[in-house]
């Protein structure tokens, strides 16, 4: 039992580094990037071909670089390779495409990908993908599989939570509030200074050194990565976590996946084999995540924890800048009335899906 | 040269299954204005439907109403349940679009549910090839063919002549006009969604019959090359639609002559990529989308 | 009125909507530290010439200066960093930024909103910050906002979405502003309010052009006035000046 609550927290830990990731695109920036996963995939697989020693070829596998190098450098690696990869796409995507064409156009971006990822092998080993990677730090710390899960699980919160805490930084400084601005009125932004496309840019190429390092750390967990790991359909299931969790909010990024991706997931797994076969179970999950889309959109658009309403995000207190984790408001003489009155509005904000999902509308 | 001609043969097929989704695609488009995302499924169901009822009673005809209702079934419960009750909430067409999301992962996943994952294989005449016109062309493809411009005619008939097209171009332009004018648009909406499902349930058989399989996936699959048509040609834009179809089929086909047949999707993403950064308002400009 | 170069100079600008000449020929001086009124009947061109001089719109022909620096065809983000500020027909506010956050959002980017500086900021740059933000409070009390400080903007009135405005164009100190229409839709008492908070703009070193329909509230706040019709300018000079122009008359008859 232990065993099993540190495999799922550590799962956890992990996609929620990736919902982040999609929340600073489409929750900061309102930019609708249905083919995200192409971001963790890379991370995954550029970590996979760091860490990696040099192909074998007799065994029938190949892939690029295969530097045997450590857990950092691979780390470090992939955060670069998302990173350039967001300025390639990014830059392409983000000249004149609005909303649902960025979102077909970052979709097609991710199939393309994926196509020559799967057909050409000399790449990343084709369908087989890559696997077999070393344990991290295996030189230093000499630990049994039950140990190195332990301490694998803490790796992932740290990160989780560093992730977390950088993140946060960036929404409540002056770049985070510019960027939330270009998401409500683009206009409104140019006729004060700001250039919308350069900031969505940064916007996007953050969101996507964050994907790419929870997919580097998604490959250690699984400790292998494959085509079969990776659809466009698995953005959606993202989407839908931040969805259900709260859409712009990191806590609810960190509540979505745990629940959605992973709670659920794991409740559906135990019900026990349903319908035939070994696709009714995961075809099962995924009926209900699109299920649970519609359902949140209708009742409850802006999710658990809504933008407005993140009792760490309220922008109200003094020196607003400066990340104060949890301390409660220096508020203002009248804030009572305008605590309540803006959850008042809030709600009555949230009521309405045009107001919220259709932010960048 | 052959190559290229067998190429040019896959091409018109292709671009027949691709014009009858994309003329469906634009026709809904035009008169909801959000792109559907589930539009593959309602394709996927029509294929499947198809698929069980030839197995049942062999017949390609029956097989092909099966496809029709199946898809108009689906699209019409699409409609009724999820989005016009949003549209009646005047959601945005942002969230209209991520519902659509939501429903192709319910729907899709109530095929593999049912199905399961497996390729099946419809196969209705082992692919015998006739020579038509210097082209080599299987009864399949034939079928299809003539499908399309079965369908390009009719909806051409639809819009031009009868009443029902009259109203529906008239909510594409202006709904509020329409309404002021006496046409329902909700009606012209909800039957609009009839035709749509039930085109994008036939372009599922079609497929089917083209590509000879089927998977669960396999709309979705498809619905991109369709985005990359229907973009290409003009969202919204029926002509458009099949202008476009035309193109990004044969240049897929054709390309296979030359590049591994895997990156024959590749093809129509550069298209679409293209079209949308050259001429985002197609070749044959209706409305651009209206999602900020 | 000073000496000092025009705030904006119109030289010959022309622009048309597919074969409508919207704006034919139009030129006009705006004096520096003035409250300038831009009148016309409907139709006139008056919001198309806000839209080619903020650069909303490319003219096809012609010039627009704001001081000595051209800035003609420039994107709209380069002319409000140059110092123009303009306001819209319809408020335009960020609906989901409270009333605070739509402030300071307002504030000139500077150096401040560099991604590396959110998280590396050292203690000199966050005081910056923090001096901005006891700015943008002392606006929001003076325009009586206080109680709506943290609210989400959209849930503002629309008179509470105009005073906002001005708050926002505080924060920039603008050398000129351009208001399209900031009456519409405003009750006269509010709107009394917003002709002192233009005066108060004016104090505070800042040029101002009005675009309104209501001539009682152009004559009592601005210096001076241009006329536009059909595109073009027909007139200048002070209320009076004008009411004798024929020219003028002409274009208005029918208007209220």
């Amino acid at each position: 039992m232990g065993q099993y609550l540190i495999s799922i927290i550590t799962q956890a830990a992990v996609l929620s580094i990736l919902v982040m990731g999609v929340n600073v695109r489409w929750g900061y920036a309102g930019e609708l990037d249905l083919g995200f996963y192409i971001y963790p995939a890379i991370g995954a697989y550029v970590y996979g071909v760091v860490v990696l020693p040099k192909a074998n070829p007799l065994q029938d596998v190949t892939y690029v670089l295969g530097l045997h190098q450590g857990f950092f450098v691979g780390i470090l690696a992939a955060a670069v390779a998302g990173g350039l990869l967001s300025v390639v796409i990014g830059y392409i995507a983000l000249r004149r495409l609005r909303a649902s064409y960025f979102g077909i156009v970052t979709v097609s971006f991710t199939i393309i990908a994926y196509t020559f990822i799967a057909q050409y092998k000399p790449l990343f080993n084709g369908y087989n993908g890559l696997y077999g990677l070393p344990q991290p730090f295996s030189g230093v710390l000499n630990l049994s599989p039950s140990s190195f899960a332990t301490f694998f699980l803490v790796v992932s919160l740290v990160f989780m939570v560093v992730i977390y805490v950088v993140l946060e930084m960036i929404r409540r400084s002056p770049f985070g509030l510019a960027v939330r601005a270009v998401r409500e009125d683009e206009v409104a932004s140019l006729a004060y200074g700001r250039n919308p496309f350069a900031l969505r840019l940064k916007a996007y190429v953050i969101g996507g050194v964050v994907g790419a390092i929870g997919g580097a750390l998604l490959i250690n967990y699984v400790t292998a990565f494959s085509p079969a790991a990776w659809s466009a359909l698995e953005t959606f299931l993202l989407y839908g976590a931040l969805l259900v969790g709260g859409t712009g909010n990191n806590i609810g990024a960190i509540v979505g996946s745990s629940l959605v991706l992973v709670a659920f997931v794991q409740v559906v797994a135990h019900l026990g084999q349903i319908g035939s076969g070994a696709d009714a179970g995961p075809a099962l999950e995924n009926m209900v995540i699109g299920l649970l889309i519609i359902l949140t959109l209708w009742f409850r658009p802006s999710g658990l924890f809504p933008e407005l309403q993140s009792r760490y995000g309220q922008v109200r207190t003094h020196g607003q800048w400066t990340f104060r984790l949890g301390r409660a408001a220096k508020a203002a003489p009248d804030a009572s009335t305008a605590d309540s009155a803006s959850i008042g509005a809030a709600a009555s904000g949230a009521s309405t899906p045009a107001g919220s999902a259709g932010g960048g509308a | 040269m052959s190559a290229l001609l067998l190429g040019l043969g896959f091409g018109l097929a292709t671009a027949a299954v691709l014009a009858i989704s994309t003329v469906a695609l634009s026709l809904q488009f035009s008169v909801t204005n959000f792109p559907n995302f589930a539009h593959g499924e309602m394709m996927t169901v029509g294929a499947y439907a198809a698929y069980t009822t030839y197995l049942t009673w062999g017949n390609v005809v029956v097989a092909g109403i099966a496809s029709i209702v199946a898809g108009a079934a689906v699209g019409v419960a699409m409609n009724l349940s999820v989005i016009a009750p949003f549209r009646r909430r005047n959601a945005a067409p942002l969230t209209l679009f991520v519902l659509t999301i939501g429903i192709a992962l319910i729907v899709q996943n109530v095929v593999l549910f049912h199905y399961g994952g497996q390729t099946e294989t419809l196969q209705v005449n082992g692919g015998v090839p006739h020579h038509i016109l210097g082209l080599e062309l299987t009864t399949e493809q034939l079928i299809i063919i003539g499908l399309a411009i079965v369908v390009m005619l009719g909806v051409h008939v639809m819009l031009k002549y009868t009443s029902f097209g009259r109203a529906q171009r008239a909510v594409a332009e202006s709904p509020s006009l329409a309404e002021s004018s006496g046409i329902s648009s909700r009606r012209i909406i909800n039957l609009t969604w009839v035709i749509t499902g039930g085109l994008a349930g036939l372009a599922g058989y079609a497929l089917a019959l083209d590509t000879g399989g089927l998977t669960p996936t396999m709309g979705f699959n498809f619905l991109l090359v369709v985005f990359a048509a229907a973009i290409l040609g003009g969202i919204g834009q029926p002509y458009g639609a099949m202008l476009g179809s035309l193109v990004v089929g044969v240049a897929m086909e054709v390309s296979a002559s030359y590049i591994p047949s895997d990156y024959k999707q590749v093809v129509a993403f550069v298209i679409l990529i293209a079209a949308l950064l050259i001429r985002p308002q197609g070749l044959i400009p209706a409305k651009s989308l209206a999602v900020a | 009125m000073s000496d000092a170069s025009p705030a904006l100079t119109v030289d010959d600008v022309w622009r048309s909507f597919g074969g409508v000449k919207a704006v034919n020929g139009c030129s006009f001086t705006v004096a520096d530290r003035s409250i300038t009124g831009l009148v016309g009947p409907n139709g006139a061109g008056k919001s198309t010439m806000i839209n080619l001089i903020s650069g909303l719109l490319k003219p096809e022909k012609g010039a627009i200066h704001l001081g000595t620096k051209d800035i003609t065809g420039l994107p709209m983000n380069k002319i409000s960093t140059a110092g123009l500020i303009r306001t819209f027909q319809v408020a335009r506010e960020w609906p989901k930024l409270t009333v605070l956050e739509n402030v300071l959002a307002a504030a000139p980017a500077g150096q401040r909103e560099g991604v590396w500086r959110a998280v590396l900021a050292r203690r000199s740059l966050r005081r910056a910050d923090i001096v901005l933000e006891e700015r943008a409070r002392g606006l929001i009390d003076s325009l009586r906002l206080a109680p709506v400080i943290d609210m989400p903007a959209s849930s503002l009135s629309g008179g509470q979405k105009r005073l906002l405005e001005f708050a926002r164009i505080s924060m920039v100190s603008p050398r000129i502003v351009l208001l399209d229409e900031p009456l519409a839709g405003v009750n006269p008492v509010l709107g009394e309010q917003l002709g002192l908070a233009i005066q108060a703009l004016r104090e505070s070193g800042s040029t101002v052009l009005l675009i309104e329909h209501n001539l009682g509230f152009i004559e009592r706040f601005c210096d001076t006035v241009v006329v536009m019709a059909a595109g073009s300018v027909i007139g200048r000079g002070s209320m009076a000046d004008l009411r004798h122009n024929p020219e003028v008359v002409e274009a208005y008859l029918g208007q209220a």
